[in-house]
């Protein structure tokens, strides 16, 4: 609730007095950021804004929410697929360490 | 399981504990379960064949490379249009079933539409998400997968995922930040 006012009040600058980013910065950096690939830098700068300005935040969200189900959807591969696939990666290794004549 | 590191062989050291990555992967590119494991087992091959050239390091971007090019191979010899039945996504996509599955924030309304949308991208955005966004690869094991360089992974996905955003709007599923 906090943050959802805290939105409603436009901020020109965050709270350090650092430069501010404008909305169409963040736009360009809110999918790295929200993929935890920006700077710990651009990352604060972008966390301000996401607090300050509704539009951004609510865009932030729904990013958020499309990323979390896309990820529960990452389900575990078919197990006899793998099992079948780690006996013959271990038959493969076999067949390499334990040639004869070398001991 | 205690295996005593110093007695494995580098191909037990490096490549069999990617089988799995290898195997997730390999069925984003394949949407395909026997020809995912397929794939796989061409790859632990050549991987066995270049052992001796591995350097070590970053064991998983050589296997993501060579996973690549043996797909490249195993599609030279098929008919492109063999290669994806949109009918076999319903299944690969299927949601896991568990308790931990509970404690995750899903909106099973916005997971049905994003489903409906991710199948309509046109396969290059398709598979950066998948890869991404679903099996959790970084960019740069997503660009070694594919081919490209990570910036055109990540420009793919941004673009992949503000069209899955548009489609949800346009049902009503994501707040329309313009108004
Ligand atoms: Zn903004």
């Amino acid at each position: 609730m906090m943050t959802f006012l805290r939105r409603l009040i436009p901020r020109p600058r965050n709270a350090q007095g650092e430069r501010a980013l404008d909305c169409v910065a963040v736009g360009k950096t809110l999918q790295r950021y929200l993929d935890g690939a920006a700077t710990a830098e651009t990352a604060a700068l972008i966390e301000a804004h996401l607090e300050d300005c509704l539009r951004c935040g609510l865009e932030a969200d729904t990013y958020r929410r499309i990323k979390a189900a896309l990820a529960s959807h990452r389900v575990p591969p078919p197990s006899d697929s793998l099992e079948r696939l780690r006996d013959f990666g271990l038959e493969l290794a076999r067949s390499h360490g334990t040639k004869p004549g070398s001991g | 399981m205690n295996v005593d590191a110093s007695r494995q062989t580098p191909f037990e050291q490096h490549v069999l504990p990617e089988i799995e990555v290898l195997l997730r992967v390999a069925r984003a590119l394949t949407r395909n379960d026997a020809d995912a494991e397929d794939l796989v087992q061409d790859t632990l091959i050549r991987a066995h064949n270049g052992i001796e050239h591995f350097d070590g390091r970053h064991p998983r971007a050589w296997l993501l490379t060579i996973l690549r090019n043996a797909n490249i191979n195993r599609n030279r010899r098929r008919r492109p249009e063999l290669l994806r039945d949109p009918d076999l996504t319903f299944d690969r996509m299927g949601r896991a079933a568990g308790p931990e599955q509970t404690d995750a924030f899903v909106d099973l309304e916005l997971d049905a539409e994003l489903v409906r949308a991710l199948d309509r991208l046109a396969e290059p955005f398709r598979l950066v998400i998948d890869l991404v966004d679903i099996q959790g690869l970084s960019y740069a094991e997503a660009a070694q997968a594919l081919g490209i360089p990570p910036g055109t992974v990540m420009s793919r996905l941004h673009r992949a995922r503000g069209r899955l955003r548009r489609r949800l709007d346009q049902t009503g599923l994501a707040p329309r930040s313009g108004k």
